[in-house]
């Protein structure tokens, strides 16, 4: 952390507000214009929920 | 009738996954992950059982009034209106005989609750500023005491960080599961994981590295961490020269923790506890998160301020990738406006229950950060979690219970299984038995709703519309969305305040005559109602500002970050931080006990009456190290009597490697609904582990007053099975 200078500070809070942007698009109900076009180039369609994937029966004792 | 399918926030804990709830012919029939992939693992199987606890056929459904004694649970079913025509009576004759101080209430953010400030609202009116809550011993207590030192609250910045400090904590596919799959993706980034935990935790079996710490050492450890840090220059000196103060008083303060004592104290080697620390301090960016683990301790403040100021003097406040300072939205009105707390008097806060002895979450802390914090903030009062204006619980039950310094004669409990929630059960229960209205606003028949005189049906996540704004720790925005009517009779907490301010003469005060209108007024700011919020999206965050200090300082009295803090100082506290030694262990009480430790199947004192959760786990298990349990003579799934100088509970006894010897961990919150007209107050105290642990002043948090659950001592001895459970299995 101490090593990083103020340049590139600034590179990574750019990238992080870019992506909070991107991100507030995805989010959105809109399935056209930037948003619509954002969330079908970045997101998969939603999976079935499988065995693997869903709440296990297992008791969890952790 | 036809399927709906709504976006939802569940709240039946506390985390606020965001979810989708499917309901037909009016009821709700299933819940599923969301639609969107970022956020379709955000699931357990807490949240699948929902349609199990909202339809549960135990239920309550129409206002119930107290017929027999106390406690001894019979009732009349009465309408609503009469309901609260006669609390509003009896709450006004209270009042006058006592002074508006005499009400307290107790709640949670969950359960039958999400906008907790309407509670504060009229309270404020009234009063009274006796509010207390679960957060004073989670999260909330955090918040406030996070605020001495930079006056904000941050977040982990999990999405960019390199580094996870987890003390203690234990986020799993079925509890704190947001934050948990965060972690997960962290790693996946290549992100460092440290745990510190004296079990062998999930986090820590797949951690870079596990400090198998003694319970309730974090102060020390995080003294010993600075030790390092300050020795080998690894703290950001650009950061610590501009933004900080008290930094040589500091450095004195952790010249007196070498490694050895650090070592001796928490038991961790000191060659792990320097690697550790290079790990953290050199990270490009590192994150420590909140931790429930710290917020219970006997130098609980002293370790949360020690989180803190390691965030800041490794130059990880509020930068990508360390822990950011979000806050209050802009666009939303927080709730610390909507509880008006500025229209109660001074004389009334100085009245607040814990304002003098152990004042940190206090109105007594609150007021003296009003300047900086509207300096920063635009307002005064700033509520983060909703821990920084709390009453004392442990001093509100003593004066329920004493009258001392005055009394407090009713207690409203909303969504909050009060009785089982804070420590020392026995000074509750008989608090509550000294009360003259109690009203609880509930879902199901808890030990703490059987103690009432009036029971309020209320409502749920479901059959609510909200905006969640993470209750201002973060600036982010979410929507959940009503999918089906709640019970005729049941009501909003809203609608109970609003009802109950409306019989006080309050009404104006009260302008809104549904949830929906509160949103739209909460809205406002950016220009849009509910109903237009809800058509744009399911979530919004807006875009982050980090460094926010360089504009507008820290909301502390001297602006920056104070490592010397000058409020502990005035307030007659130590101002930097220390270690302070919990109760010690003893032939006769050879074991550290922890307690307050979340079972997947469960949030807090609830769902025991979920078939498809209890399954999961029938009993209340008391985890044992092998050779502990050898020594002791005990096998895994003894029943066994576990004992402090406190109180005792029955348990059924796991042995489990993964503990370290010495110790026992306690699950939280345990009693046995399917007990109720067989067993007093539904077992209430048959395996509560709030029966345990002391709320005794030398047990207290100085400057909290909050107890120490990490590590008392207690001793197990091998029992029978219990009657009452032979007989209920």
């Amino acid at each position: 952390m101490t090593q990083r200078t103020a340049w590139q500070h600034r590179r990574v809070e750019i990238k992080s507000k870019l992506m909070t942007w991107v991100a507030n698009r995805v989010f959105s109900f809109k399935e056209n214009g930037v948003d619509g076009w954002l969330k079908r180039r970045m997101l998969k369609p939603a999976q079935k929920p499988n065995p693997s994937s869903g709440p296990s029966g297992v008791r969890q004792d952790r | 009738m036809s399927k709906e399918t709504r976006y939802s926030v569940c709240t039946v804990c506390d985390i606020g996954c965001q979810l989708r709830t499917e309901a037909k012919d009016g009821k709700v029939t299933r819940v599923i992950a969301h639609d969107n992939p970022m956020l379709a693992k955000n699931i357990c199987f807490k949240g699948v059982a929902v349609p199990q606890i909202h339809n549960h056929k135990e239920r309550i459904k129409v206002p119930l009034k107290r017929v027999g004694e106390r406690g001894e649970d019979k009732w009349e079913e009465i309408s609503y209106e009469q309901a609260m025509d006669e609390i509003a009576e009896k709450l006004k004759v209270l009042v006058d005989e006592h002074g508006p101080e005499t009400l307290a209430v107790s709640t949670s953010g969950w359960n039958t609750q999400t906008t907790h400030s309407t509670d504060r609202r009229f309270m404020n009116l009234l009063g009274s500023p006796n509010w207390i809550s679960g957060v004073s011993l989670c999260a909330g207590n955090t918040a406030a005491v996070n605020r001495l030192t930079y006056g904000w609250y941050p977040m982990a910045d999990y999405g960019n960080t390199n580094c996870i400090v987890l003390f203690g904590h234990n986020p799993r596919k079925h509890s704190w599961t947001p934050i948990f799959n965060a972690i997960n993706a962290a790693k996946d980034r290549g992100a460092k994981v440290i745990v510190l935990d004296p079990r062998i935790s999930d986090q820590a079996e797949t951690a870079d590295l596990h400090l198998r710490l003694k319970a309730g050492t974090d102060a020390a450890m995080c003294l010993g961490w600075l030790k390092v840090i300050f020795d080998e220059e690894l703290y950001d000196k650009e950061f610590v020269r501009d933004w900080c103060v008290g930094f040589e008083e500091l450095r004195q303060r952790v010249d007196e923790y070498p490694l050895e004592r650090v070592e001796k104290i928490t038991g961790v080697d000191k060659a792990l506890i320097a690697e550790a620390a290079r790990m953290y301090a050199t990270a490009d960016g590192a994150s420590i998160p909140w931790t429930p683990i710290t917020d219970q301790q006997i130098s609980s403040t002293s370790a949360i301020r020690l989180h803190s100021i390691l965030r800041a003097v490794t130059g990880n406040l509020d930068v990508v990738g360390g822990d950011t300072l979000g806050g209050f939205n802009p666009s939303y009105i927080p709730e610390s406006e909507l509880g008006l707390h500025e229209v109660l008097s001074p004389e009334q806060k100085a009245k607040q229950m814990g304002y003098d002895d152990h004042p940190v979450y206090t109105y007594r802390v609150a007021e003296m950060l009003k300047e900086p914090t509207e300096k920063v903030w635009g307002f005064p009062y700033a509520d983060i979690v909703m821990g920084c204006h709390m009453a004392n619980p442990t001093n509100v039950f003593r004066a329920m219970k004493t009258e001392q310094p005055y009394p407090i004669k009713a207690f409203i409990v909303l969504g909050n299984n009060a009785l089982l929630s804070y420590p020392n059960q026995h000074q509750i229960l008989e608090a509550m038995m000294n009360q003259e209205l109690i009203v609880a606003h509930e879902l199901f028949m808890t030990p703490t709703a059987m103690l009432a005189d009036y029971i309020l049906p209320g409502d749920v996540f479901t059959e609510r519309n909200h905006v969640a704004d993470s209750w201002s720790w973060t600036t982010r925005l979410t929507l959940s969305q009503k999918v089906v009517e709640p019970p005729e009779q049941a009501s909003s907490t809203y609608q109970f305040w609003h009802d109950l301010a409306v019989r006080f003469g309050f009404g104006n005060e009260f302008p809104w005559q549904s949830i929906e209108e509160v949103l739209d007024h909460r809205l406002a700011r950016s220009g849009r109602t509910f109903r237009e919020f809800e058509e744009q999206g399911f979530m919004e965050m807006p875009i982050p500002e980090y460094r926010k200090y360089r504009k507008t300082g820290f909301a502390t009295p001297s602006g920056k970050v104070e490592l010397y803090s000058s409020i502990l100082e005035e307030l007659g506290f130590d101002p930097l931080p220390y270690y302070r030694e919990g109760p010690a262990t003893s032939p006769e009480y050879p074991y550290m006990v922890f307690t307050g430790v979340r079972e997947d199947p469960f949030f807090q004192t609830g769902q025991r009456n979920v078939k498809e959760l209890r399954d999961r786990c029938p009993v209340p298990s008391v985890f044992i190290h092998p050779e502990d349990a050898t020594r002791d003579g005990l096998n895994d799934g003894d029943w066994i009597s576990l004992e402090t100088p406190h109180g005792k509970v029955s348990a059924q006894l796991s042995v489990q490697s993964s503990m370290k010897q010495g110790h026992l961990r306690v699950p939280h919150g345990w009693w046995y609904p399917e007990m109720r007209g067989q067993e007093s107050l539904a077992g209430a105290f048959l395996s509560s582990d709030a029966v345990l642990c002391s709320d005794d002043d030398e047990f207290l948090d100085y400057e909290q007053g909050i107890p120490h659950f990490k590590g008392f001592p207690g001793k197990v001895v091998k029992t029978e099975k219990p009657e009452h459970l032979q007989a209920a299995s």
